[in-house]
């Protein structure tokens, strides 16, 4: 699926889906570092253990990082405003996650190409692992770039430009 | 059941401002350790092509940044039976590599409800980051889920 922009996309447009790679304790173990987020819960199988859960597991801000990805790739050029997820399942190691994303509303408001976009992920046994909501504003046309304002504005992806187009995803 | 006074007492209560350097390394590795491998987030020549100052964080870098663990501590809660049940963000500008941001967490409500196997205490944080002229960064909202057996 081609990156989408706001004339392509429409109020139920879905975006393309990012499988996460399995988790591993490699992966926690860099992001706990990346992240100076030592709880003991994402690292140490015997303290995890000992507070009840079967092994150590992720922490929601990996998975609202990969969810944050899904959204980064799917657009041409984007600026995440708002960014909200709700954990419902932990994701264990050997979980492979898939993040989808459905678009639900788009708008121009003071100027800018704003999209609504519904946005969870799910494990291999079919289980929902989160569910929200982010608030995006892409260019107004495909193959535009951000107008200055917007690129200045949230947490911004600008267009990729390059020969090959967007990096493979994982 | 009556919520305990202590949590109650948390409420209004924020920890002190921590201030946090932006480094191009840590964003860097941030990036490898999430899979993400688009340009602007390890290379400075493709940040700044695209119009940054320098590299540039993904999405959840700045609110990962301030462990909970202190601020879960600090609530007295206990961190082994704590989770985030869902969080939030605003962000107001890109975070890129040579920010220096400051942040500050403040409790803004506390709850419980009954669960099949105890209590669930909720407590709601307040995230607060501004850049080094004071100017907003992100904000944010967590809720962090506790279950009393």
């Amino acid at each position: 699926m081609k990156p989408l922009d706001f004339e392509s996309v429409d109020k139920g447009s879905p975006l393309e889906t990012f499988a996460v790679p399995a988790l591993t304790r490699i992966t926690l173990a860099r992001f706990a570092g990346a992240s100076d987020d030592y709880d003991p819960m994402h690292l140490d199988d015997k303290v995890a253990a000992a507070a009840g859960k079967a092994s150590v597991f992720a922490s929601s801000h990996l998975i609202m990082a990969y969810v944050g990805r899904l959204v980064e790739s799917a657009f041409e050029g984007v600026s995440i405003r708002r960014y909200g997820l709700r954990m419902l399942k932990l994701l264990w190691p050997g979980d492979v996650m898939t993040c989808r994303g459905v678009v639900v509303d788009k708008r121009v408001e003071g100027g800018e190409h704003i999209l609504d976009v519904d946005v969870w992920a799910d494990n291999q046994r079919g289980e929902t692992v989160a569910k929200g909501r982010v608030l995006a504003v892409v260019p107004g046309k495909k193959g535009a770039a951000l107008s200055r304002t917007s690129a200045a504005t949230g947490l911004v992806f600008p267009l990729q430009t390059g020969a090959k187009g967007r990096a493979k995803k994982q | 059941m009556a919520m305990p006074n202590k949590m109650k007492q948390m409420i209004g209560k924020a920890t002190r401002p921590t201030r946090f350097e932006i480094e191009k390394g840590q964003i860097r590795r941030f990036a490898a350790a999430i899979g993400e491998e688009n340009p602007i987030h390890n290379s400075e020549e493709a940040a700044t092509a695209a119009g940054f100052k320098s590299i540039v964080a993904p999405p959840t870098f700045g609110a990962a940044l301030d462990a909970t663990a202190s601020l879960i501590t600090e609530l007295g809660l206990d961190s082994r039976s704590t989770m985030h049940a869902e969080e939030e963000y605003e962000y107001f500008r890109p975070l890129v590599a040579g920010d220096v941001i400051t942040v500050v967490h403040k409790v803004t409500d506390a709850y419980d409800k009954a669960a099949p196997n105890g209590r669930l205490q909720f407590v709601v944080v307040e995230t607060r980051a501004t850049d080094a002229k004071s100017k907003p960064v992100f904000k944010g909202r967590r809720v962090l889920v506790e279950l009393k057996r």
